[in-house]
Parts: C-alpha cells; sequence; structure tokens
C-alpha cells in the first residue's frame, strides 16, 4: 500500500489547472456546483480561491451528502433558483468505488440536469465511474492524504497497557503462553507456533508487556486474503483490549500487502458477533461433532472486490 | 435558494469548526460509539449493524470479544 501526501502547493496546482480548463468552456462554464460530502466543500473552496471575484459572485452551491451504506443521494440546501439547462459541476475531492459520484449524477440527470461536468483531485484506478477532470490516479489499495489539519499515525491502541508488539522469535520457545481460559486453545505453545511459522510462513506476533507474552496472532496470507489461523490473549489482560490491539495489527499487515478482504473460522455461537460486524459466512463449514465452526469473511475496502477462494 | 459562494464559505468555516471540536455536522456520520463525526481518512469509518464505528471503536468492540472468545483454527498438536 502506497500512501501519497498532497501538499497545500500541489493541490493548489490541481486546483489552479481546473480552474483555467472551466474558464476556457466560456458560456459553458459551469454556475452551480454541487460539492459531495464535507471533502468536495473542502475542495471547491481551494479551487474558488482561483476564480476571479467576477465569476465567483455568480456561483450557486449545493451541498449533497449520500450515505454510501443506504446509498441515497441528500441535497442539503434547495435549488429551486438553479437552470439544470445549463451546465452544472459535480465535486469531489478522492473518489474510491465511484458509486457515490455515479448515484450523484444519476439523481442530478433524474431531475433534470443535461451537462454534467464532473470532478475529483484522486480517483483510485478500479473507480466504476471516471470523472471528465480529475487529479491524480492512484491504486486501488493507496491512500492519499491531503487538505487535512492534522495527518493521522497508524496507532494499535489508544490506552495502556503500552507493551511491544513484534514477531515470535525462537527465545520465546518455553515460555508461559497466554491463558486465554479456553481449553483448546490453552494447550497450544510457543513452540508449536514457531513450527508454524517455519514451515508453513505463518506470520506470528505476539505482545510483550513487561516481561508477560499476554497475546498472540498467528495468519497467513493466502492470495488477496488474510487468513488469521489464531487471536488470543491472557485473561489477567481482559478489558484491555489486547485482542483489539491485535486484530487491528492484521488488519493494518493485510492492507500493506494489498489483501482485500480477512477471514477466520468462527464457532457456530460466535456467529451473530461476526455478522453484527459486517463479516459474511463463506459458506464452508467445518463440523467437528461438538464444534462447528464456520468460515468468515470481512472486505477490508469497499472499493476492491474481494477473491473468492 | 442555492448557496452564494460567500453563503458556502460560511457555512463550511461553521462546519469545519464543529468537526474539530468532535460536535456532529449534518450530512455526516457520527460514530455510534463514541460520536466522533467519521471521516474516512482521519477517524476511519467502518459499517455495523448498528450504524458506523470510527476505527478506535470498531476494534474495542472487537477486542471485548477476543477477551472471551479468541479466535482458532483447530489443529493437531505437538504439545512440545
Amino acid at each position: 500500500m502506497i500512501t501519497y501526501f498532497l501538499g497545500r502547493e500541489q493541490v493548489d496546482a490541481y486546483a489552479v489547472d481546473l480552474v483555467n480548463r472551466l474558464l476556457a468552456l466560456g458560456e459553458e462554464f459551469p454556475t452551480t456546483w454541487f460539492l459531495l460530502g464535507i471533502s468536495g466543500q473542502n475542495m471547491a473552496e481551494v479551487i474558488s480561491r482561483h476564480i476571479p471575484d467576477d465569476v465567483l459572485a455568480k456561483l450557486k452551491v449545493v451541498r449533497v451528502a449520500c450515505d454510501r451504506t443506504q446509498g441515497e443521494v441528500e441535497w442539503q440546501d434547495p435549488f429551486d433558483d438553479v437552470d439544470l439547462d445549463k451546465p452544472v459541476l459535480l465535486l469531489d475531492s478522492a473518489i474510491h468505488s465511484g458509486h457515490t459520484m455515479l448515484k450523484a449524477t444519476r439523481a442530478l440527470a433524474d431531475i433534470g440536469a443535461k451537462e454534467i461536468l464532473t470532478y475529483s483531485l484522486v480517483i483510485k484506478a478500479g473507480s466504476e465511474l471516471v470523472p471528465n477532470y480529475f487529479g491524480v490516479i492512484i491504486g486501488d489499495h493507496d491512500r492519499a492524504y491531503f487538505l487535512l489539519n492534522s495527518i493521522p499515525n497508524n496507532r494499535l491502541q489508544k490506552t495502556a497497557p503500552f507493551g511491544v508488539l513484534r514477531v515470535l522469535q525462537e527465545t520465546d520457545i518455553g515460555r508461559t503462553f497466554p491463558r486465554t481460559g479456553v481449553p483448546s486453545m490453552d494447550k497450544i505453545s510457543f513452540s508449536d507456533l514457531m513450527y508454524e511459522k517455519t514451515s508453513r510462513g505463518s506470520h506470528v506476533y505476539v505482545y510483550e508487556h513487561g516481561k508477560q507474552l499476554c497475546g498472540y496472532v498467528s495468519f497467513e496470507r493466502r492470495g488477496g486474503i488474510l487468513f488469521i489461523d489464531g487471536l488470543g490473549s491472557d485473561q489477567d489482560y481482559r478489558g484491555r483490549n489486547i485482542g483489539g490491539l491485535l486484530m487491528r495489527w492484521a488488519e493494518n499487515w493485510a492492507r500493506s500487502h494489498k489483501c482485500d478482504s480477512i477471514e477466520l473460522w468462527a464457532l457456530e455461537p460466535r456467529i451473530p458477533f461476526y455478522r453484527h460486524m459486517h463479516f459474511v459466512e463463506d459458506g464452508r463449514v467445518m463440523n467437528l461433532g461438538e464444534e462447528v465452526y464456520h468460515l468468515m469473511r470481512r472486505r477490508l475496502l469497499y472499493n476492491v472486490k474481494p477473491e473468492v477462494a | 435558494m442555492a448557496l452564494s459562494f460567500a453563503e458556502f464559505k460560511a457555512a463550511l468555516a461553521k462546519d469545519q469548526a464543529r468537526l474539530d471540536s468532535r460536535q456532529p455536522v449534518q450530512g455526516i456520520l457520527s460514530c455510534t460509539d463514541c460520536e466522533t463525526p467519521l471521516q474516512e481518512s482521519v477517524t476511519g469509518s467502518r459499517s455495523v449493524d448498528d450504524g458506523h464505528l470510527c476505527s478506535d471503536c470498531y476494534f474495542e468492540r472487537f477486542g471485548r470479544e477476543l477477551d472471551e472468545h479468541p479466535v482458532m483454527m483447530p489443529r493437531a498438536l505437538r504439545q512440545a
């Protein structure tokens, strides 16, 4: 995964170019701008700084919201005074799947807009919509940071315990394994995990707090899927989000290695939790008599469809 | 009537100030657990059955589940 940083100068340069191209349209210059989300609004504000005052005075703005999961377009401002026979500009700052902008263009067409210019500063290569003007194409797994007051650091957790997340080492063999309280899991040893790491190429990380190894996660990359083989934390650390931290690292690792989804085997009684967290059942079931496992999968990026094994 | 650009800029400044102080803004989802306004690249925004969560809250929910129900694929153990 590549992270692109666009500083203020770069964003301004793209804005200047867009303004010049729009002004060159002459009579076709779009005098009504539909701005998608707060990111579209912030981009429009930057672009507007390069527009002559007399042109800016004639611009009308309509803010548009679209809930990605519900798929409904909401016009946040009335626009009964807008002439939809004239060109309009639909603007966003970053397009991922293209679905939101596509919905918005269809919604505009439905209400009578004929000439709909579209712009986004950043688009992902797999976007289903290609705007009329765009600045930068990035890969589907990549991300771009721009127009942010602060850039978020990657982080494992918000609060203590602050330990060290590291790769399993040979010196861990023989050390006390985290007691999860699950009898079958508490039979595992670091020797077992080292064997899997060495023989299967599993990635095994442990969380070390002080001198205690209080959690572990083991996963394998299978094409575009990160399969989580095991994840557990010591009962003494209950309520301290060690498991969440380990899952977070697994996802970060997955994204940085261009995985599309995460999979794990969940015990049947836990399926409601995973469905709640928007995992879906793959369909594969492992019936071991007393325990029935279901393979659960969650896609990592909404713009990338998971590959199916 | 649609906004003039001056009106839009004033509204944007107000919304941005609300976002900076973690107050809800119309058209922007808030985290179901901590009510932080969600911005994809800043807070993360993950859909779950009861709404949307910021990344921090998503992994905290997961952590509570994993405390009680760790993940383990059945295997034959060497028990070394």
